[in-house]
Order: structure tokens, then C-alpha cells, then sequence
């Protein structure tokens, strides 16, 4: 069971419109370690979301093209058929989404929700099911699980029908969980208490988890490593801790710093300017150049992600020529 | 003319909930002064959209007095209320519902001119310069709200809240919506136009974050009560109650490196049934006896700096609650934390 990782290798999500091909994911490769919880950031439109939909099989197959693979230990995610893909999702791969209230069923309670997964996939009775589920449901920090067993999700706060949904997601033990954008809708306080519970998921349970988030802050809070995506590309990948201090890619240092600070002053915030190009544009060259204070020339030319150390990679020209300068703090300053 | 804009004292809103009563406002006292901008933070169901809702008098009131650009605010009615309405603006969270689906979103923006007296023609020119000072192009104003991204809405009302010249902007949760890029954007748009045109904001927001960018004091509320109140600076650099700690504790960048940390434990409780003596004793981790039965009272550690928590000392007589503060320049205060 241990030491299984999750492997994205050239993944491609083309959404077919009367318009045309949107390619909302483009050529993404990257892993989840074996317990370990990763951060994938971008803006909207960036492809975040249609790369966890596409690790749990949720797109549309007949408007949605799918390329590449996902391997998750030795198992195959993409491209299964319905009824294999059902047996994947809940038991190896968890969803949670931004809203709840949409993502549950509002005409069940909670239990019913939460033990629907363990009778579907366990093969357990109404009786053991209905145990095993308060059991999860006080395991992700729901007060009085029996009672709320028994609950509408419209009766629940925010934040407890957040935990509700956890406990939908985890109930048959996923060995990955994907995020996505958990905390976004939810107060600071309850947000903290989310993210510590994830945390404390991943760590505990040995659970690896992909937390899909605009927000590079909720990623330095509990990630170990980031994923940043840029118009479907993965444009920078390395370890939390380095990928934040010296960001090596312009648009990870440009999403640094248009954050509020608490100890900012003042000051203006860093804005990036422009949009996210189209999913049916089909851009050439680095996709970020028209929003770069750096771009010239050569970024034109089509760029690869290149490795510059272990587990740290940029699709930048500048993070790979020898006097290449950081794109830090320094970068950034008006 | 004096310096104070707006003068709120004892305000408090109840809803009817079944047959009773909850309050969810009690007894809260706002000043601004003109060209200031006030900060409201709490979490959901603390009572800020309800403040929103009384000061712009689109909530009846059960309790207090309002004093706003020196009319009695609080008992103008019928007629009058709507000739002065257009003092106060309101820029709501999500843009997209508070504009027509079918009216051109230039339309949207000249109708209350019209309504107001202006010419169309006058108003329709005027519409259109406001729009494009908040950055959006002519060919932009002919979309409709659908046709527009979150940031571009929340553009044009920002643009409808500033045509009639209001004398205080209410921003409830402005920015909250929006990805953190944009939310740049929108934050330094705000700012700039303060600044050129000398507006007042009062700023509710969940996100202490954007404190230093867009507010000069601020207010921390808990279960429809003040709990502290300050320069911005100062609450956030020397957080007196326990609960503006926790808020700021909460901020994911003051997570231990890769841990856990503590966040504020529990959840609001239901405003209906508020907790006894301290409303956030329940939640509170340096509580003691004395909360869950007595009401603290409001100290005032600092010149227009004062918490509500039975644990803070004073070093000062209590004085006039939410005065406004003596501005201290700013390159004073950066200097002082450096």
C-alpha cells in the first residue's frame, strides 16, 4: 500500500465546442508523492479543475478529448470505462469540491451520503455502514456525529457541510485525495480548520492529497510541493518552501506578489496585467510572454519545462541560462 | 463643516426569527470622518452586511441614532429619504446579481442619473466617462453582465456606486469573489479613486489581509458586537483580543512551516441564542470564569486603540468609543516598525 505515487504524464484535456477544440489542459506532467500533499495554483482558466475532473474520470467523453496518462501506483485513471472508473472513485481516488451545497445531495442527509460510499464499495449492511460512517464523520471534526448523521445538508454551516464532504470523500479510504479549491467559499478561521484537517489527513492516514487553489498562501501553509499552471501548461514544479522563497518562473513570482500581505503597508498590490489567453487560441512560443516584464525574442520559440535539480522544474528560458537572476522580490518591485 | 462624516451611536438591528427576535447588531457605534476609510471585519453571521443594511437604511432599525453628512439619517423617511439617498453607494460582492441580465450594463449605470434629474443625454455621456476611468472601454459597455468577467462587473458597479457623487462608498465583501490577480486590480482601482476624488469607504470584508491596503482604522465584530477597534497598524501589529489574534493566527501565512497550527476552535455560534457574559468565551483559548458570566467592558489600551475583553489592562480612561484617531503620517509608522 505505501510508497504509491501519483504519476500525470502528458496529460491533455480538449474540450470540443461548435466554436472549435478548447484545450483547457496542454501537455501537464507532474506527481503527487507517496503522502504527500501538493498545492496546484494558476488563475482561473488555468486548467486546475480540468485536470482533478480528469484524474476521476468526471469529464464528458463524448465533448471531451483525453490525452496522455495518470498512474496511480499501478493503476491506469484515465480513459476507463464506466463502470471500472466507478470502483476507482471513492475507494482509491476522493473528490471535494469548492461548494458543498451544490456537491451534496440536498434531498439526503448527511449519513445516508456518507454511507452510500461504504455500502457501495465495502459491501457493508445498513447497521455497519451507518457505524463505520459517525465514525468518519467525528474522524473530520463534525460535533455531535450521531446527531448530524441525521441532518440535511441546508441544516449544516459552511464549514461543517465542508466536513461533511470530507468525510463523503474519505469514507472509503482513498489512497489520493484531489481539493478543489476547498476552502475558497469558507471564513479564515474555518478555512484554517479545514486545511489543518487535510493536513493532519495526509499525514495520519497516509493519504496523498492534490489541493487544487488560486491562492499561493493556503499552499504555503500545508503543501509540500507546488504545481503551478499557467493557461494549461504547467509552467514551474519544486518543493513548497523553495518554489515560494525563489519563485524561477516570471508568472509563480507575478502571483507571489499581487497577495495582500498583513504586514504590507500601503503600499500598491502587483498586478498582473492581461488576461489568460483563450483555451481556443493556439498560442506559440511561452504562453505567458504577452504578460512578462521579462519576455524577449527568444521566448517566442516554444519552451520545455526543463529540470534544474531534483524535483524542481521551469518552462522559462531564463531559469536555464547560466547568469539567470531570480525573479523574486527584486523582480517584482515597481 | 466639521471633519465627521458619519456618527453612529447604539445601533442595533433585530430579525424576526418565528415569533422572537434576533439581534443581530447590539449596540454598535461607528465614526468616520470624511475622506477616512473604516474597515468592518467578522466572520460570516457576525453582523456586517446587517450594518451595511442599516446605514444605507434598507433595514429598520430597532435601536440608535445616525448622523450622516448632517442630516438625522436614521429617521428620514418617504420623500426625503429617497432625495438623499444618492449620498450613500453600496458596492455589493457579486456584481453579476445586482445588474440587470437584460439592460446593457452602460444602461445600468446611467439609469439612477436619470431617475436623479439628469438629461439622458447628459447622463448617458457621463455613464460612459465613469466606466472608462474604472477601465472599461466603450466597446465593453455595450456587453451585457453575462458577457463580462467578474472583475469588469465588479468595474461597473463600482462605476454606478461613484456617478452620483456619494459622500460615503459602502464596499460589502467587494474583492472577496474574485482570484487573487484581480483582486489586485480591483484593490488598487479603489485606492486610486479614493485618493483622486476623496472618498470615504467603509470597507466590510472577511479578509484581514487587505486590511493595510484599503482601510485607515478598523472595527472587529463578534456575534454583532465590537470587539476591538483601532488604526489599522496597531490592531494588527498589537492584537488585544483574543479573538483578533485568532483571526490573524488564521491567515494561512502564519502557519508553522508544513504544520498544523491553532487555529480558532469551534465555529459562530447561533446569533439567536449568543452566549453569556463574553460572546466569544465559548471559543476563547485564555478564558476564565468571569467570561461565561460578565460582560466585559471596553478598555482602551492606546490613543483610539480598545478591546472588549475582561484579560486586556488599560493604560488609559476609557474615552469616546470608535473616535476617529489623529492621523499619524504614514512614513512615521513605517519607520517605527522598521
Amino acid at each position: 500500500m505505501a510508497g504509491e505515487s501519483l504519476t500525470v504524464d502528458h496529460l491533455s484535456v480538449v474540450f470540443q465546442a461548435r466554436g472549435g477544440n478548447h484545450a483547457a489542459v496542454r501537455d501537464a506532467s507532474f506527481e503527487v508523492g507517496s503522502r504527500r500533499m501538493v498545492g496546484l495554483v494558476g488563475e482561473s482558466g488555468s486548467g486546475k479543475t480540468a485536470t482533478g475532473l480528469a484524474l476521476l474520470g468526471l469529464h464528458d467523453p463524448s465533448t471531451t478529448t483525453i490525452g496522455g496518462s495518470a498512474r496511480f501506483g499501478e493503476t491506469e485513471l484515465l480513459g476507463l470505462p464506466p463502470q471500472a472508473a466507478n470502483r476507482l472513485r471513492g475507494s482509491i481516488v476522493g473528490m471535494i469540491f469548492q461548494d458543498p451545497m451544490t456537491a451534496l445531495n440536498p434531498l439526503l442527509t448527511i449519513g445516508t451520503q456518507v454511507s452510500e460510499t461504504i455500502r457501495i464499495h465495502e459491501g457493508l449492511d445498513r447497521r455497519n455502514a451507518r457505524e463505520r460512517a459517525i465514525e468518519i464523520l467525528a474522524r473530520v471534526g463534525l460535533p455531535d456525529p450521531a446527531g448530524r448523521y441525521r441532518r440535511y445538508p441546508h441544516e449544516l454551516s459552511g464549514g461543517l457541510r465542508q466536513r461533511a464532504m470530507i468525510a463523503a470523500a474519505i469514507a472509503c479510504r482513498p489512497r489520493l485525495l484531489v481539493a478543489d479549491e476547498p476552502t475558497t467559499a469558507l471564513d479564515l478561521t474555518i478555512q484554517a480548520q479545514i486545511l489543518t484537517l487535510l493536513r493532519t489527513l495526509c499525514v495520519d492516514e497516509g493519504m496523498s492529497v492534490l489541493l487544487i487553489t488560486h491562492d499561493l498562501g493556503v499552499v504555503g501553509a500545508v503543501c509540500d510541493d507546488v504545481v503551478s499552471m499557467y493557461a494549461g501548461e504547467v509552467v514551474e514544479i519544486g518543493p513548497t518552501k523553495e518554489v515560494l522563497d525563489r519563485p524561477r518562473h516570471p508568472y509563480t513570482a507575478r502571483l507571489m506578489a499581487s497577495r495582500p500581505r498583513i504586514d504590507g503597508w500601503d503600499e500598491r498590490l502587483d498586478v498582473i496585467p492581461g488576461r489568460v489567453p483563450s483555451a481556443s487560441s493556439s498560442p506559440t512560443g511561452c504562453l505567458f510572454r504577452p504578460r512578462c516584464r521579462q519576455a524577449r525574442e527568444v521566448c517566442e520559440e516554444t519552451q520545455e519545462l526543463v529540470t534544474l535539480s531534483a524535483g524542481r522544474r521551469v518552462r522559462c528560458i531564463r531559469a536555464v541560462e547560466p547568469d539567470q537572476v531570480s525573479f523574486g522580490a527584486a523582480a517584482v518591485a515597481p | 463643516m466639521s471633519g465627521r462624516l458619519l456618527e453612529v451611536r447604539g445601533l442595533s438591528v433585530d430579525y424576526r426569527v418565528g415569533r422572537g427576535r434576533l439581534r443581530a447588531v447590539d449596540e454598535v457605534d461607528v465614526d468616520l470622518r470624511r475622506g477616512e476609510s473604516l474597515a468592518v471585519i467578522g466572520e460570516s453571521g457576525s453582523g456586517k452586511s446587517t450594518i451595511a443594511g442599516a446605514l444605507l437604511r434598507l433595514l429598520p432599525i430597532a435601536n440608535g441614532t445616525m448622523t450622516f453628512d448632517g442630516l438625522d439619517w436614521a429617521s428620514l423617511r418617504g420623500a426625503p429619504l429617497r432625495r438623499e439617498r444618492h449620498r450613500m453607494q453600496f458596492v455589493p460582492q457579486d456584481a453579476g446579481s445586482s445588474l440587470d441580465p437584460r439592460w446593457r450594463v452602460r444602461e445600468s449605470v446611467t439609469e439612477p442619473l436619470v431617475v436623479a434629474g439628469t438629461a439622458t443625454r447628459e447622463a448617458r455621456e457621463r455613464a460612459s466617462e465613469m466606466l472608462e476611468r474604472v477601465g472599461l472601454e466603450p466597446p465593453l459597455q455595450e456587453r451585457f453582465p453575462h458577457q463580462l468577467s467578474g472583475g469588469q462587473r465588479q468595474r461597473v458597479a463600482i462605476a454606478r456606486a461613484l456617478l452620483s457623487d456619494p459622500r460615503l462608498v459602502i464596499c460589502d465583501e467587494a474583492v472577496s469573489a474574485l482570484d487573487v490577480s484581480l483582486q489586485a486590480e480591483i484593490v488598487n482601482l479603489l485606492v486610486e479613486l479614493r485618493a483622486e476624488r476623496g472618498l470615504t469607504y467603509l470597507f466590510i470584508t472577511h479578509d484581514i489581509a487587505l486590511l493595510p491596503y484599503i482601510a485607515d482604522r478598523v472595527i472587529v465584530l463578534y456575534l454583532g458586537r465590537i470587539v476591538e477597534f483601532g488604526a489599522v497598524r496597531d490592531v494588527l501589529d498589537h492584537p488585544q483580543h483574543p479573538y483578533t489574534q485568532g483571526l490573524l493566527s488564521s491567515l494561512p501565512d502564519a502557519f508553522p512551516a508544513g504544520g498544523v497550527n491553532k487555529p480558532v476552535r469551534g465555529e459562530i455560534p447561533d446569533p439567536a441564542n449568543p452566549p453569556f457574559g463574553c460572546r466569544f468565551h465559548p471559543r476563547c483559548p485564555v478564558a476564565v470564569d468571569k467570561c461565561s458570566s460578565i460582560d466585559p467592558n471596553t478598555v482602551v489600551v492606546a490613543s483610539d486603540h480598545a478591546a472588549a475583553c475582561h484579560l486586556v489592562s488599560s493604560t488609559d480612561e476609557p474615552t469616546n468609543p470608535a473616535a476617529p484617531r489623529t492621523s499619524v503620517p504614514s512614513s512615521l509608522l513605517r519607520k517605527a516598525r522598521s
